[in-house]
């Protein structure tokens, strides 16, 4: 992790990890899933953005807490702490979540390519081999402009909310009064929405790069807002992507990215759909670069294996087949003919929803050991809150593990 | 009798008579530079962490028996500043000076040194996981063995550590120390970064990419700063505190000794892509009518600031630089032989507002080792030697290229006649 971010750090100090771990955040399965909950729900699932943000600003203020005051990552801290077998349980479980996800993504990809006219059996491979060709050539300069133009698609997804001309009086009701369903469909929506907002790769990812920037506790209330302003921005784009969604599409049927980008354009216009599906695109091509990569690191340096992409294959092997095997797993099972696209990437959430409570639990006993924080371990009142958010999130998970069997 | 400490950890520990006194908890170490020798072992009783002198240790096969009854054994809590394997050493991260990297410790190897228990070597391989998680395996390929005397534990703090001084990674190459530190986290690095002395430490700068730099020094007293940078080259020093932020840099600068602080001061006036900017001011140079034995002993007097000098430059008396001689012509000419007799007339120089790569341009075409910097009337102002534009011209990519051999490194002797994967 460490040498990723050492070259990656520089052009986006000036951002902040929060902001940043926030537009990782909105990947492809982010933007599927706000879009499903969007064109089959309408409004009525906006009120949800409130209690994730909080949720995300409580979460990512520990972990922001722990990466400041001990320097170190998540993986290294669970390692240090809880010895191997804990260590071995967590890392194979983000593996798999991962894998998923980065299926997520090149199914994003997929997806959005044939909406732009380009068949998947081009985009998968070549995405998958540009991707590995960045990696292995260690060429960041081009992946930071990326990620800086990936913001600003951000922004085009904010256009394409008004473009599509919602009635903001709803929008504003429905977030505060929501018309919550009682159907199965609809809490199965709920609990994706929640999963793929707070995941648990991304609490390693913001511990690891507030380390590796060398914050330190007196920054801290800069960070703060760095997470706040964060979350914040995760949840807006996520609320303008289900406000266009809602306004191009209604319906109860099943529904997918492709439909809303093509349904936006009698609604929005042209360009607010090749927006909507070029925005898609980015977001995926970047999952897909940037969760596997990490992985890697976050698995090797966790066991102790050698790491980095400045060390050859024979040095790292087992940094490069991570590595690989993510990257071309994932590119393998969606150039199978006929594989759905939409049930990989909700399976996806099932396996992260499963995974972030187990690592929120690791979260809150390493933040309550004053030997590690000091004397910055959690409040009574912190600790009231996350248990809470942890129990939450356990039902969640129980919701969704129940009702993605009973829906497969 | 070897033994790891994944095994040892754990076991039983009885008394003489075979009364049970708990579990083996944790053990403590007395560093060294070969070895750590085990000094006590730690035992949680009635929830408190106890330590009881190694010395009782009859035997650790299976269990650990002692030499005394229970009712005779000293038990003490633990103190401050105390090495505890498990707690400090197993799991952690540490530095590998041999491979020139940074390692996780999966287990440690434990021998029995002249009648004491000692820690002998870390395993960072995968066999070491392995075996923790509850598999036995011999040690093969999988095994990667670091003896002691080549690890630098990175995140004890620095307190602890000074109990023995080590010198292992000051015996480092200053451009592998700054490879090493890139590997670490920006804690990790301020504190090995701390244990240099600041003649190593200055030359480890100098060698360290920008944001490497900016991390280090954002942890460190702006005192210990100017000492480091003060056995910097000026322009070396007047690039890293360009780096900091202008209160910080202002704030060092004061406490530069005076002659010091205007070399950098001069240099900072120059524009930040100039030849001027990344001149040495250090040169030697003397008058046309000074002889060669002038020369020399000018040079002599003058060499520990300007270790640069393979060259000296010759001006007439309106400080115009007109001419120049290697050292080899110096020491070669009688020595009551006047300069301007034996000196070479075209001086390849560049001006201080030229930029960069003009000066690389020059060099690379008239291999140059060094490069003379003069203002618009000719005068000499400094030098710029070879090495310090090639970093300028060489990619990024090719500079940060490990070469494949580590030459320069002792060879590490394994037990069983392996050198190590990295170091072949």
């Amino acid at each position: 992790m460490k040498g990723l971010l050492r070259n990656f750090w520089p052009y986006l100090a000036i951002i902040g990890p929060g902001i940043i771990t926030s537009t990782v955040d909105n990947d492809a399965s982010g933007i599927a899933t706000y879009s499903v909950a969007g064109a089959q729900f309408g409004f009525s699932l906006i009120w949800t953005l409130i209690p994730i943000t909080l949720l995300l600003i409580v979460i990512q203020e520990m972990v922001a807490r722990m990466a400041v005051v001990t320097g170190k990552g998540l993986a290294d801290l669970i390692r240090e702490e809880f010895g191997v077998k804990l260590t071995l349980i967590i890392l194979v479980g983000l593996f798999i979540a991962n894998l998923s996800t980065t299926v997520a993504e090149f199914a994003g990809m997929a997806a959005a390519g044939e909406l732009l006219g380009i068949s998947r059996y081009i985009v998968v491979p070549l995405c998958a081999l540009i991707i590995w060709l960045f990696i292995v050539r260690s060429n960041y300069k081009t992946v930071e402009k990326i990620f800086l133009v990936l913001i600003l698609f951000y922004g085009l997804y904010v256009i394409s909310g008004f473009l599509a001309k919602p009635d903001w009086g709803e929008v504003g009701r429905q977030a505060i009064m929501p018309s919550i369903k009682f159907t199965s469909s609809y809490w199965f929506v709920l609990v994706a929405v929640v999963g793929t907002s707070v995941t648990p790769w991304m609490q390693f990812y913001l511990q690891s790069s507030i380390v590796e920037k060398g914050l330190k506790i007196e920054h801290f209330k800069i960070t703060r807002w760095d997470i706040i302003i964060g979350s914040v921005i995760t949840s807006i784009v996520a609320l303008f992507i289900i406000v266009s969604a809602a306004s191009a599409v209604n319906t109860e049927g099943a529904v997918s990215v492709e439909n809303v980008a093509k349904a936006l354009e009698p609604v929005a216009g042209r360009f607010a759909s090749t927006v909507f599906a070029f925005g898609f695109f980015m977001a995926a091509f970047l999952g897909a670069w940037i969760v596997p990569l990490s992985t890697a690191y976050f698995i090797t340096e966790g066991i102790g294996f050698e790491s980095g992409i400045n060390k050859s294959i024979h040095e790292a092997p087992q940094f490069y087949i991570l590595l690989g095997t993510t990257l071309f797993i994932a590119a393998g099972i969606i150039l199978i003919p006929g594989v759905p696209l939409i049930p990989i990437i909700l399976i996806s959430q099932v396996i992260n929803a499963l995974l972030l409570p187990i690592v929120l639990l690791l979260v809150l006993i390493l933040i309550n050991n004053k030997r590690i924080m000091k004397n910055h371990s959690n409040t009574k009142l912190m600790n009231i809150i996350s248990v809470t958010v942890l129990f939450a999130l356990v039902a969640m998970g129980v919701i969704l593990v129940i009702t993605s069997f009973g829906a497969g | 009798m070897i033994i790891y400490f994944s095994k040892l950890r754990g076991m039983l520990i009885v008394d003489s008579e075979g009364n049970n006194i708990g579990p083996l908890d944790d053990v403590i170490v007395q560093d060294g530079e070969k070895l750590a020798e085990v000094t006590f072992l730690v035992v949680r009783l009635n929830g408190m962490r106890q330590k009881l002198s190694a010395s009782y240790i009859a035997s650790y096969n299976g269990i650990i028996r002692l030499s005394v009854p229970a009712k005779e054994l000293e038990l003490n809590p633990l103190a401050d500043k105390e090495i505890l394997l498990r707690e400090m050493i197993l799991d952690r991260q540490l530095i590998d000076i041999n491979g020139l990297k940074v390692v996780r410790v999966n287990d440690i190897l434990m021998a029995d040194v002249q009648g004491k228990l000692s820690v002998v070597s870390v395993d960072a391989g995968v066999h070491g996981f392995i075996r923790r998680l509850g598999f036995s395996i011999p040690i093969g390929k999988g095994t990667n063995l670091i003896p002691w005397e080549y690890v630098e534990p990175v995140s004890i703090d620095k307190e602890l550590r000074l109990k023995v001084p080590r010198q292992k990674i000051a015996s480092l190459h200053p451009a592998d120390i700054a490879d090493l530190l890139e590997e670490l986290s920006p804690k990790q690095r301020a504190n090995v970064f701390g244990t240099l002395d600041v003649e190593t430490a200055a030359d480890t700068l100098a060698e360290s990419e920008p944001e490497i730099t900016k991390s280090v020094l954002a942890e460190i007293k702006e005192k210990k700063i100017a000492s480091v940078l003060e056995r910097m080259a000026p322009d070396e020093a007047a690039d890293v505190l360009n780096m900091l932020q202008t209160a910080k840099a202002n704030e060092i600068m004061k406490l530069l000794n005076p002659e010091f602080n205007q070399k950098v001061k001069d240099l900072l006036q120059y524009g930040e892509q100039t030849a001027g900017r990344m001149m040495n001011p250090d040169i030697i140079a003397v008058y046309l009518d000074n002889t060669a034995q002038d020369a020399i002993e000018y040079l002599r007097k003058r060499s520990p600031v300007a270790d640069r000098s393979y060259y000296v430059y010759v001006m007439d008396r309106e400080n115009k630089i007109v001419g120049v001689l290697s050292l080899r012509e110096l020491i070669i000419s009688s020595p009551e032989k006047k300069v301007a007799d034996f000196m070479k007339h075209n001086v390849i120089k560049v001006l201080h507002n030229a930029p960069r790569d003009e000066a690389a341009k020059l060099i690379v075409k008239y291999n140059l080792s060094v490069l003379p910097v003069v203002d618009e009337n000719d005068k000499l102002l400094g030098i710029i030697a070879a090495d310090d534009v090639m970093s300028g011209v060489m990619p990024e990519s090719y500079r940060k290229m490990r070469p494949k051999r580590k030459y320069y490194l002792r060879k590490r002797k394994n037990k069983n006649g392996k050198n190590h994967k990295n170091s072949a």
